[in-house]
């Protein structure tokens, strides 16, 4: 069973790697879109492979599901893309490049030597071990609430690391409603600025627009830069 | 390559560095937001892989995940209004406003 | 009550974000079935209750702030700390979102219609930012300092001007999205070395078992917050947004929201407490930043352009402070943030005024750029606005006897005790250097002569404010004895636990 989750492995991390260099290499976005849709297909089955069922399930609906047909949606609106290559890459980037690659091996060589090559550690199937002095939920799969918090089972925070209870909603949801609350309480704000500010930007009737008339030049000679390169350029010149 | 930590971990920086490129890259603005998402999608193989396999609070990772899954898609909500808001005002939204976006 | 009385502020802006929220959605809510003229008519009553409850409220929460002042202790499962630090931020936070609220009160091009909703964003993006320097957790941390950005990417494209708001504001966007991936990134690995993302006990693995690993996650994880503070090489997007957000939402970005990022990166640097290298990395940032800053802050025609180059330099003054990680320089950085916070909104309360005289731009709509010639024989057209613009500019220069030069003074000497010399060295040319720049906008509006610009009518508030933000700024400078013991005890029970 082991050699193939270790091939499921192989097989949905190339696919999330050349879907998202398709996303690079494509010229037209719908492409783009589509094959980072089929990255985060295969990231959820690598979510499944490490057991966290919900957030695999998440991936799909949310990720997969809503973002990404939303990026489609918009693509498919605006009836972007083009296919003339000079268009599409911008050289400027190249110059990030070199940095990436140092970053990389710095991230790449650190991980390795503090992640080892240990296998997954089986989840722990056994009673649960409390914390000296404190009283804890010591069997996740009983149905009866061992330490008296009204939290059963998985429900528990105790439970989170066990076999039965890992990457299940309620062991997900008791973080959730209990240590979060607060962030969790803040992104409902945060969705509604969102809410709000997309509203705002996108909802204004006809003939309320913005004028598509270019703008005139701002102040000549006002906006010289340092470097060289004229930023007034860079902000109205980019049709 | 084994199913060890190491592996997802290395999986996750090619995953973030394809991502990264993918905005330093390219010059639409659509493309760069799903780079951007690509990004986001490494860190959420990190922390679920770190969450499995450390000992600490494995629920953690998990619900960090959740909140990454929530935000993006607030993220991208407001990214894509904004590519609305550019393209009703200017007709075309490539980026060449982004020329200075270096690492 | 207790608890309530430690979440106070948080409470007021969340009281005050949802009495804008609902002017939006009642008054200002648009209708079919009016036909235009009733319609323009609810938007403007609309804009001017919005005015009105945002300044009230806003007031109302810096009352509120200043009650919960002595307040201690955790929240939300230890998710939220609260302690004299986190108190004393948020007093000066809503400080500043009074002042921006009141410079957009009539940012007359901010369209009528949308203002509710413009002061809607500012003040949940203050709101982010409070509770950003009492989180005590990483997912905490990462939502609200998601929540006070968004709130600012949306600031910027409501201008209603031509094309390239937009495109600013899309290079904001996306740069600053960008820039929270890689922080997250960082934030990530930290939790898989520590266990955990409670920052305290992050702190302590790191400081158990430091590697490079550790070193360029805690860099990773701080450049969210770096991009906040627009310091070189995270400062693209600054010039660009400054100059086509309209003056309001400037003021907000430049002044607020610095005070919102140092905060934020003085409690995220928590985390590298023990590590080490973390002072090179701070002190090479400090020095590319206001080196670059200066440097490009020279060729700037366009009032707003300079200062947010000047702001990248500021930012790497307060870099100084950080590098040493101790407390004598996070008072040094905290002071000199609150003087910047006040010389920030004087000149921005000039700009609003002098930006009201001049002529709009092409197709009716107001100009949001502001060239320093605008600024010609201001004190002849206005005594006022020039001392006030004199003093921030020399308090920004770190002239005596300002908030400037007190707060440059204490952030060289921690520098210097951390051996820090060769940094105190270039600070102090670059801070020459600096002084050229501020000088040729203070000689367009002391030395040139007056002819040909527009009549300048500030109203009694406005003169109101310059002088009595004027006076603060010096007080600051003359007096720190007043503020800088209460910092230092905040910062000892920061850095203490």
């Amino acid at each position: 069973m082991m050699d193939f989750s270790v091939a499921l492995l192989y097989v949905f991390s190339g696919m999330a790697v050349a879907g998202g260099l398709g996303l690079v290499l494509c010229k037209h976005p719908i492409h783009g879109a589509i094959s980072l849709l089929f990255s985060m297909l295969s990231l959820a089955g690598i979510y499944a492979l490490l057991d966290a069922h919900l957030i695999a399930a998440l991936q799909v609906i949310i990720y997969a599901g809503a973002i990404m047909i939303l990026v489609v949606y918009i693509i498919m609106l605006l009836d972007l893309g083009s296919a003339d290559a000079q268009t599409v890459y911008r050289k400027a980037g190249l110059m990030g490049l070199p940095l990436l690659a140092l970053l990389l091996l710095l991230l790449g060589q650190g991980m390795i030597s503090v992640a080892g090559d240990a296998a997954a550690p089986p989840l722990a199937q056994g009673p649960v071990v409390c914390p000296p002095g404190v009283a804890c939920e010591t069997d996740c799969g009983d149905g009866v609430d061992q330490d008296g918090d009204n939290m059963t089972d998985c429900a528990d925070t105790d439970c989170a690391g066990v076999a039965i209870c890992f990457g299940t909603v309620e062991a997900v949801g008791a973080n959730l409603l209990g240590p979060f609350v607060l962030p969790f309480e803040i992104a409902s704000v945060l969705l509604l600025a969102g809410i709000v500010g997309a509203i705002l930007l996108t909802g204004r009737k006809p003939g309320e627009l913005e004028p598509s008339v270019p703008p005139p030049a701002i102040q000549p000679g006002s906006i010289a830069d340092a470097s060289g390169s004229s930023e007034a350029q860079d902000t109205e010149g980019a049709v | 390559m084994s199913e060890a930590l190491s592996s997802y971990l290395l999986f996750s920086c090619a995953m973030f560095a394809v991502g990264l490129v993918g905005v330093l890259l390219r010059r639409n603005l659509v493309a760069m937001l799903i780079g951007v998402e690509l990004m986001l999608n490494a860190v959420l193989i990190n922390l679920v892989a770190f969450a499995r396999f450390t000992d600490g609070q494995p629920g953690i990772g998990q619900v960090f995940a959740l909140f990454i899954i929530g935000v993006a898609a607030a993220e991208a909500a407001v990214g894509l209004s904004i590519v609305l808001a550019v393209h009703k005002a200017r007709g075309a939204i490539s980026v060449d406003a982004l020329e200075e976006l270096k690492g | 009550m207790g608890l309530y009385l430690r979440f106070l502020p948080e409470l007021g802006m969340l009281g005050l974000a949802l009495a804008l929220f609902l002017v939006s959605v009642t008054i200002g809510g648009e209708s079919d079935a009016l036909d235009e003229r009733r319609r323009d008519e609810r938007r403007r009553t609309a804009a001017y209750v919005s005015d009105r409850i945002g300044l009230l409220g806003s007031v109302g929460v810096l009352v509120l702030a200043a009650l919960a002042i002595w307040q201690n202790g955790t929240l939300f499962f230890d998710a939220y700390r609260v302690g004299l630090f986190s108190q004393l931020v948020k007093i000066v936070l809503a400080a500043g979102l009074v002042g921006a609220m009141w410079l957009a009160r009539d940012a007359r091009n901010i369209p009528v219609r949308d203002r509710p909703e413009f002061l809607l964003f500012m003040t949940l993006s203050t709101l982010g930012m409070m509770m950003l320097v009492s989180a005590d957790e990483l997912i905490t941390f990462y939502v609200v300092l998601e929540l006070s950005a968004y709130c600012l990417y949306i600031m910027v494209p409501m201008a209603s001007g031509h094309g390239s708001h937009n495109e600013a504001s899309y290079k904001y966007f996306i740069y600053g999205a960008t820039t929270s991936a890689v922080s997250l990134y960082g934030m990530t690995i930290l939790y898989g070395l520590a266990g955990t993302t409670s920052i305290p006990a992050i702190a302590a693995a790191l400081g158990a078992a430091p590697s490079t690993l550790a070193l360029a996650a805690v860099v990773l994880a701080i450049t969210g917050v770096l991009f906040k503070l627009a310091v070189f090489p995270f400062h693209f997007w600054a010039p660009d947004v400054y100059q086509v957000s309209t003056h309001g939402a400037a003021a907000f970005i430049a002044a607020t929201s610095k005070v919102g990022a140092v905060a934020a990166l003085l409690r995220l640097l928590l985390v590298g407490a023990d590590v080490e290298q973390l002072y090179w990395v701070l002190g090479g940032l400090a020095v590319l930043s206001m080196t670059f800053g200066n440097l490009a802050a020279i060729a700037q025609k366009d009032l707003k352009r300079l200062l947010a180059y000047s702001g990248v330099a500021q930012g790497g003054y307060i870099l100084l402070g950080l590098m040493g990680q101790d407390s004598a320089g996070y008072t040094a950085a905290t002071y000199y943030t609150i003087g910047y916070l006040a010389m920030v909104l004087l000149c921005f309360l000039v700009i609003v005024e002098v930006g009201r005289t001049l002529p709009e731009s092409e197709g009716g709509r107001p100009s949001n750029v502001l060239p320093i010639s605008a600024l010609d024989g201001l004190h002849q057209r206005s005594p006022v606005l020039a001392l006030a613009l004199l003093v921030g500019l020399l308090g920004m220069a770190g002239v005596p006897p300002t908030a400037g030069f007190t707060g440059k003074w204490l952030l060289f000497k921690a520098a210097i005790e951390v051996e820090a010399f060769w940094l105190v060295l270039i600070a102090g040319i670059n801070n020459t250097i600096a002084i050229y720049y501020y000088l040729i906008v203070v000689k367009a509006a002391y030395v040139h002569g007056a002819e040909g610009q527009p009549r300048l009518e500030p109203g009694l508030m406005a003169k109101m404010a310059g002088v009595g933000v004027s006076l603060a700024v010096v007080f600051l400078g003359v007096f720190p004895q007043w503020v800088v013991p209460a910092l230092d005890r905040a910062m000892n029970a920061l850095l203490g636990g």
